[in-house]
């Protein structure tokens, strides 16, 4: 784990931040408490190396402002979310000592969660792999077209729930990891009848087949980025689960990045999980030409 | 012209969006699970042109294109990779393996159509000619399955 793999909760001894520090640390965050503003500032100009702050209202009554302008030139590079009671002013997102995202208190788990995630999530995926994975599902999902990402990609800490149908493809080789996509019963009916008009009754196995050729052409759109850095992927055939209800653990620490693509009243949910790959790659030129969609090259 | 054309994927999926667009272009279709099964298929019916993924459970599409073109009939019959791998290091080993066009899934079929148009251009059919009778006239009642 690199360093700046650390979080700052800044919250009172009785908060309710309990919950984001459990999840931090599930995430593989260090996680560092202190309950006031004081302690944090102490903290901070000691290890500036930190990665978000989570402050709560209840620990910054008192010199906000004055702390954000302070972690902003020890730390400039930290992210910080900062609680706010409803009574609180206003604060100027334009002001060079703004958070990065500022929530109404109480915390509501949701989006507080997801805020954190959004936020944390560069760290583990950096925006490029991030772009890719949107571009690589909308692309596969461009052929019926109307598919958007709904709300922010989010880091999911090593435990997932899994929907009706999955299909899951690992790979390795430069990078190693997985691919999983999952669909209600009901959102592969309507995706299946959108791909392929007038099949009529579509079984469970076509459905599955389905979720499972998705995956496998969003992970090939994916792996496309990496092979155009000259790295190079291997992966198989789809595995697939029919468990609505289950969780799925992945063996180590990484969590793993999930986006949802919405088109109408339909999901199609993707986890991303990168178990390792070299940052380096991620600044070097674009060296190897790769297939643009549909294109047809002649051996 | 009622060409006759395998199709070799995993994906049922797959499988059905190209039989009914390839169908719809008068074509007669064959379709396969994997690369083993498309062996097979392929001795059975002398087919036009193959249309293969690569990766599938059994036998992948690369070793299935090895073990058709060491078969006489095959030896210079268009074969299509048709994979959602865009590395262009796979797309060498087709072409080592004998393939004669690597394309990118998902594709839209009229643009697969014109490639295999290209391919057949001048060709005569290898079915027999009571089957394509069957196969071509649309809306004659008839089947082709």
């Amino acid at each position: 784990m690199s360093s700046d793999k650390q979080v700052l909760v800044v919250d009172s001894p009785n908060g309710t931040l309990a919950f984001v520090m459990e999840e931090l640390n599930e995430l593989g965050f260090r996680v560092i408490w202190v309950p006031t503003l004081a302690a944090a500032l102490e903290f901070i100009e000691a290890r500036p190396n930190l990665s978000l702050i989570v402050a709560s209202s209840a620990a910054t009554k008192i010199g906000g402002l004055e702390f954000l302008a302070r972690v902003r030139d020890f730390a400039p590079g930290v992210r910080i979310i900062w609680g706010a009671k409803p009574d609180a002013p206003a604060a100027d997102p334009a002001a060079s000592a703004s958070p990065d995202s500022l929530l109404p208190e109480p915390f509501r788990e949701g989006e507080l969660r997801l805020a954190i995630s959004e936020l944390l999530a560069e760290h583990f995926y950096p925006p490029a792999i991030a772009d890719a994975v949107k571009a690589a599902a909308l692309e596969v999902l461009g052929n019926i077209g109307g598919f958007e990402v709904e709300g922010g990609a989010f880091l999911v800490a090593n435990q997932t729930a899994l929907s009706d149908l999955s299909a899951v493809i690992p790979f390795a080789g430069g990078v190693s990891g997985h691919l999983m996509v999952g669909l209600t019963s009901q959102d592969a009916r309507a995706l299946y009848q959108a791909f392929l008009p007038g099949v009529h009754p579509i079984r469970v196995d076509r459905m599955e087949d389905l979720v499972g050729e998705l995956c496998n052409q969003m992970l090939g759109r994916i792996n496309a980025f990496f092979t155009e850095r000259s790295v190079s992927i291997q992966h198989g055939t789809p595995i697939f689960i029919r468990a609505p209800g289950s969780t799925l653990r992945y063996p180590g620490r990484q969590p793993s990045f999930a986006v949802t693509l919405k088109r109408g009243e339909t999901r199609v949910a993707l986890e991303y999980y990168l178990a390792h790959f070299d940052r380096a790659k991620l600044q070097a030129p674009v060296t190897t030409r790769v297939l643009r969609l549909g294109e047809i090259r002649y051996l | 012209m009622a060409w006759s054309i395998l199709i070799v994927d995993d994906s049922s999926l797959v499988r059905s969006q190209l039989r009914a667009a390839l169908e719809a272009k008068g074509a007669h279709v064959v379709e396969a699970e994997n690369g083993s099964e498309g062996l097979w298929r392929a001795r059975e019916n002398l087919v036009d042109l193959v249309v293969a993924d690569i990766h599938m459970p059994v036998m992948d599409g690369i070793k299935m294109v090895e073990e058709l073109r060491k078969i006489r009939e095959y030896a210079a019959t268009p074969i299509f990779i048709l994979t959602s791998d865009a590395a262009s290091s796979r797309a060498e080993e087709g072409k080592k393996a004998g393939a004669n066009a690597w394309i990118l899934k998902p594709v839209k079929p009229d643009l697969l159509w014109k490639a295999i148009e290209k391919a057949l251009f001048g060709r005569a059919s290898s079915l027999p000619a009571m089957q394509v009778g069957a196969v071509v006239p649309p809306n004659s009642g008839g089947s082709n399955k």
